[in-house]
């Protein structure tokens, strides 16, 4: 049989029989909309989870030094850095798409201004860490850099802000000596600091709630070297700050700058050996299925992966998919019976017509073929059914979602996400549990010889 | 040339046996008509006959090829290309016109000189005329008479200019006239092609109209002018 007559065969037999065949694709449909919504509604929300909230392709690698408790204090033992030849060796490992050190600032720091956001002036200590640039770029962009490394900067000299272009301000004037104009240093900081802000600090000190956006470019000043608690007797290096963008790659409590000004500060003001090695460093992983290997291999170089409950969440994300996708099977085989039944009733109610076209030459296969492909077409079109109304459901539960719930962090603009091959493998599936419910009343009814079928019998 | 040995065919549902042995020769080109009582066989060895029946016991050779040795494919081949079959009851499928039915056979199989819709039509078209239906393609078979639905049947198992023409009451179900029309319908194809009719039948105009005359009792073939061979 040419494909052409077998698809005159199966055009004609679509038309004749729509009804019966929409009955019997209604309970696919139903079963793939479900089954659709559910699993692109899973992936939307693991990848908010392990994408951003802990991610599971960024892992925070530190060594674990020793420690001796003695009363209240402990004194480390050995040296609690990462060294260059260890980060080159993470950077080796199958699967590490790139390695972000971080240091942290060990130099006193105390930080003044908020009049902007406070109305009046604050004076707080400081406590700030390093990053590598490029590992917030995606975020922040260009803005996170370290301008004191800018041979652009040097070139104006200033004795105060007011002779320096806009964006730039008097770096290092004093009574005696000329400064120059140059950036502010760019800092980033962790989301989680404006929701304490506004979740506890506002309501405790009666302060506005504050949108994030309207914070960046808020300045400080900020004494290196410095402390508020008590003397310390250094040299002192006074900048000035600026915010650029937050981030989650941002210390928690803090303030993060660009990792070559923080190491350069910690040579300069720090204790000795203070720039000599990273305190952590950010790990990405290539894909969230090489983490364990990954993460096997960093502790064996003697290191400590801090996981922030991203495999646990892993762990649960699996279970509640395998749960929803055994529910989402045992639906589709009843849905499957259904077309079952339904073919079952057609074949039956033309086993004449069959016993006539085997009498007139068809073969077995030419039959089964027709009445195959017949069940493919109607579990495609059920399929695309199923997945029109999924993502139509999930249209209006977003837009329900942005109307009448409040904003939380990390909220995504869609819950859902529906990948080309949830589409596909939506489609191949409903085709497939409807051809597998077709499958045995064709066999069947090509079982018999034309001449029983033709009488009847 | 049809060879019959030994036929013997039981239908389990109720073990009753409707061929008991039955042989006979018919050669290239005859009209044999079978003859005999309502159940005695003659309907089962026709079915056999034309590949629509393989649950059977004994040989049946066709131009010295055993029905047996061909697998579901081939022996759709043979139903398709070297056999008509008129069933007693018509069984033309309502849903189709008159061309579609007469054609529906092409739908099948690869080759031939019916393999697009328009030679489909026109081979169609020939044999409704053949028939004496010319012009009634397009109806559907429930708008027609039930001597013009015969004659589309004969239409449909002539379509692929078989050698063997099987036909099963083909005047049972029809007034003496359209019965004599149709007799002479199937004189006349035999005179043009030389092909070989078996004919199922009551009807004594078809017997006398034939050149040999099988009598069926039982199952058995008892009354043979060629005598058992």
């Amino acid at each position: 049989m040419t494909g052409g007559n077998l698809a005159r065969a199966v055009g004609g037999d679509l038309r004749r029989h729509w009804r019966h065949l929409v009955a019997g694709g209604a309970g696919i449909a139903l079963t793939i909309a479900a089954l659709a919504f559910f699993v692109a509604l899973w992936l939307g929300v693991r990848g908010v989870l392990l994408g951003e909230v802990f991610p599971l392709h960024r892992v925070e690698v530190h060594r674990r030094a020793a420690e001796l408790n003695l009363l209240a204090v402990k004194l480390a033992l050995g040296s609690d850095t990462i060294g260059d030849e260890e980060l080159a060796a993470i950077g080796g490992i199958e699967g590490v798409a790139a390695v972000y050190p971080k240091m942290r600032l060990l130099a006193p720091a105390v930080a003044t201004g908020g009049e902007a956001l406070l109305g009046t002036a604050m004076q707080t200590e400081l406590v700030a860490d390093g990053i590598d640039p490029s590992l917030v770029a995606d975020r922040v962009g260009g803005a996170f850099h370290d301008p004191t490394v800018d041979p652009r900067n040097a070139s104006v000299p200033c004795t105060g802000d007011g002779g320096c272009p806009s964006g730039t301000a008097c770096v290092g004037a004093t009574s005696f000596r000329s400064g120059s104009c140059r950036e502010p240093i760019p800092v980033i900081v962790s989301e989680h600091m404006v929701e304490l802000y506004n979740g506890a600090f506002s309501r405790a000190y009666r302060l506005p709630k504050i949108n994030p956006e309207a914070l960046i470019g808020l300045g400080l000043d900020v004494d290196f070297g410095a402390s508020s608690l008590r003397p310390t007797g250094r040299r002192t290096v006074r900048e000035r700050l600026v915010l650029v963008g937050f981030s989650d790659a941002a210390m928690p409590l803090g303030v993060t700058l660009p990792l070559g000004f923080v190491k350069r500060l910690n040579r300069q003001l720090g204790p000795a050996g203070a720039a000599d090695g990273y305190h952590s460093a950010v790990v990405e992983i290539r894909s969230a299925d090489a983490a364990p290997g990954v993460t096997a291999a960093i502790e064996a170089l003697g290191l400590e992966v801090r996981d922030r409950g991203a495999r646990r969440i892993a762990t649960a994300l699996a279970v509640v998919l395998a749960i929803a996708t055994a529910v989402g099977a045992a639906v589709l085989a009843v849905a499957s019976l259904h077309v079952m039944h339904v073919f079952a009733l057609l074949a039956m109610f033309r086993r004449r017509e069959i016993g006539v076209l085997r009498a007139v030459g068809a073969s077995r296969r030419d039959i089964r073929s027709i009445f195959v492909i017949e069940a493919a077409v109607v579990g495609l079109a059920a399929g695309a059914a199923g997945l029109v109304c999924a993502v139509a459901i999930a249209e209006v539960a977003d837009r329900l979602r942005l109307d009448r719930l409040p904003d939380f962090p990390f909220a995504p603009e869609s819950l859902f996400v529906f990948p080309a091959w949830l589409l596909a493998g939506a489609l191949g599936v409903a085709a497939l549990a409807s051809v597998l419910g077709a499958l045995g009343p064709v066999l069947r009814a090509t079982a018999a010889d034309p001449a029983e079928l033709v009488s009847g019998g | 040339m049809i060879r019959i040995t030994d036929l013997e065919k039981r239908y389990p549902a109720d073990d009753r046996r409707v061929l008991a042995g039955a042989r006979v020769v018919i050669g290239a080109g005859e009209i044999a008509s079978l003859v005999g009582r309502s159940g005695c066989g003659k309907t089962t060895l026709l079915n056999i006959v034309g590949g629509l029946d393989t649950k059977y016991s004994g040989n049946v050779e066709i131009d010295g090829r055993d029905l047996r040795e061909l697998d579901d494919v081939e022996l759709a081949h043979y139903r398709r290309r070297r056999v008509g079959v008129v069933f007693q009851a018509y069984h033309l499928l309502d849903h189709l016109s008159c061309a579609e039915n007469v054609a529906i056979s092409a739908l099948f199989g690869r080759s031939g000189s019916t393999s697009t819709p328009r030679a489909r039509r026109r081979r169609a078209d020939e044999v409704l005329e053949l028939v004496g239906l010319a012009g009634v393609g397009d109806l559907r078979p429930h708008r027609l008479s039930g001597g013009e639905r015969q004659r589309v049947a004969i239409a449909r198992a002539l379509f692929n200019r078989p050698a063997l023409l099987l036909l099963d009451e083909p005047t049972g179900n029809l007034d003496a006239t359209t019965g004599g029309e149709i007799l002479e319908l199937l004189g006349a194809l035999h005179g043009a092609g030389g092909l070989t009719v078996l004919a199922a039948t009551h009807d004594p105009t078809i017997v006398a109209a034939g050149s040999r005359r099988l009598v069926m009792t039982d199952g058995l073939i008892v009354d043979d002018p060629r005598g058992r061979p």
